[in-house]
């Protein structure tokens, strides 16, 4: 088995499938912590919804970069569901809900009528599900990944006791001179990036659990938010890296595996936590 | 609470741990005559790997331009009547099975090819074409066993 993984570790695409993997699994659990505090969880699944509806369209009108409709439209989905924070989210999960369906459906709808390739159900499969789109990306493809990545990572690093205060206190964070309003907005743009980048890893339906899992699991061993936050990123990164390899030696769907794997921590974790 | 969780994990774990009967690779190998030194071999393992591997070089096949590759998988042909030609395809499927990518081939001078629908060892070098106005890969001096 070992001198089987070694030989599918010297072709170049699965090495950069496990980098983008590993910096996407870190972003995602860093934001997952926020959307769960914030009780945002369906957020992700909702962004990535209408980023299949965006891809859908991109494709139809035969964007090379699909990017280029796609991160645009999430962003500013998510800036829209988000806006003013609380008073944002007053329509609550019906929002989400609404935007959702309605992109998924006209998503698979222009699909079928417009399409673009021979095999539109394998084409939507692998789109939701993240069958092997991990394993399919160049070289400009990882680099363009990296640099949204340590942009995230970056941003949740200088902003942090901003996006803490926040994430806890929203009122009272206003009440002591933070511009809450700008701050969700930059909540807004990163986690419409993470949620794209995320959808090459394990597609659109399976974003929620990239999002959700790795933090519940830490918040059944961990109380404060630091340790929450670290221990988070570690599962998160742990089950991405595992995932891909296990998908790799076993045939099995990349997106599905990493699901799998965070499920299997998540139970480990609810057995032997604080709150087992 | 603990418990039933306990019991859970341990039913759960025993399940992944029951292994799939497979064919080791070297009883594969020796149906094979391998006439020339394999650069990229599919002929056995992860079909994930396979199939990301065969999308790779339909995308980019500059990558792999001159190398042998070696894949297992579904042969087929198809007729266009647009270009008045056959194509000589052999088929893999992703993990899923909803999708499946094929390697256009060509065999040797003077070789025939395989019955529709059969499944087959192929050997060839990547190497493209044109037609109309898009480049297309495929395997050139292909040569293939029987699976």
């Amino acid at each position: 088995m070992l001198a089987e993984l070694s030989l599918y570790l010297s072709f170049p695409f699965v090495r950069y499938a496990l980098i983008v993997s590993v910096l996407i699994a870190l972003c995602s659990s860093l934001l997952g912590v926020i959307l769960v505090l914030r009780r945002f969880s369906h957020l992700g699944d909702g962004l990535s919804h209408v980023a299949f509806g965006a891809m859908a369209a991109a494709s139809v009108a035969g964007l090379k970069n699909d990017m280029a409709i796609v991160l645009p439209v999430t962003v500013a989905t998510a800036v829209f569901l988000l806006k003013n924070g609380k008073r944002g989210m007053i329509k609550g999960d019906a929002a989400i809900a609404m935007l959702s369906t309605a992109a998924l459906a006209f998503g698979y709808l222009m699909m079928n009528l417009f399409p673009t390739s021979g095999n539109i159900s394998g084409d939507v499969c692998t789109t939701l599900f993240g069958s092997t789109s991990i394993l399919t990306l160049k070289r400009s493809d990882v680099v363009l990944c990296s640099a949204l990545s340590f942009a995230v990572l970056l941003i949740y690093i200088l902003f942090y006791e901003k996006i803490f205060a926040i994430t806890f206190d929203e009122d009272f964070a206003k009440a002591t001179g933070v511009d809450t309003a700008r701050y969700n907005l930059l909540i807004a743009v990163v986690i419409a990036v993470v949620v794209v980048l995320a959808m090459n890893l394990v597609g659109s339906l399976l974003i929620s659990a990239l999002l959700v899992f790795p933090v519940l699991s830490a918040m059944r061993l961990f109380a404060s938010f630091r340790n929450v936050s670290v221990f988070a990123a570690l599962i998160s990164v742990f089950c991405a890296v595992a995932g891909i390899l296990i998908s790799i030696l076993a045939s099995t769907p990349v997106g599905s595996t990493i699901v799998a794997c965070d499920f299997v921590i998540f139970l480990l974790c609810t057995v032997f936590g604080r709150n087992g | 609470m603990k418990k039933p969780f306990l019991i859970f994990l341990l039913v759960f774990m025993c399940g992944c741990s029951a292994k799939k009967e497979e064919v080791p690779p070297a009883e594969k190998e020796e149906e094979v005559e391998e006439t020339e030194t394999t650069d990229v071999d599919l002929s056995f393992g992860s079909q994930t790997i396979t199939y990301a591997t065969i999308s790779n070089i339909l995308e980019d096949p500059q990558e792999y331009m001159g190398r042998t590759v070696k894949m297992l998988g579904t042969y087929r042909q198809f007729y266009s009547e647009t270009y008045d030609t056959y194509y000589y395809v052999c088929m893999v499927t992703d993990a899923t099975a909803c999708c499946s990518q094929g390697m256009e081939f060509k065999l040797k001078e003077g070789s025939s090819y395989p019955l529709d629908g059969q499944q087959i060892i192929l050997q060839g070098t990547v190497d493209v074409y044109q037609e109309g106005d898009y480049w297309y890969a495929f395997l050139k001096d292909a040569d293939y066993k029987v699976y």
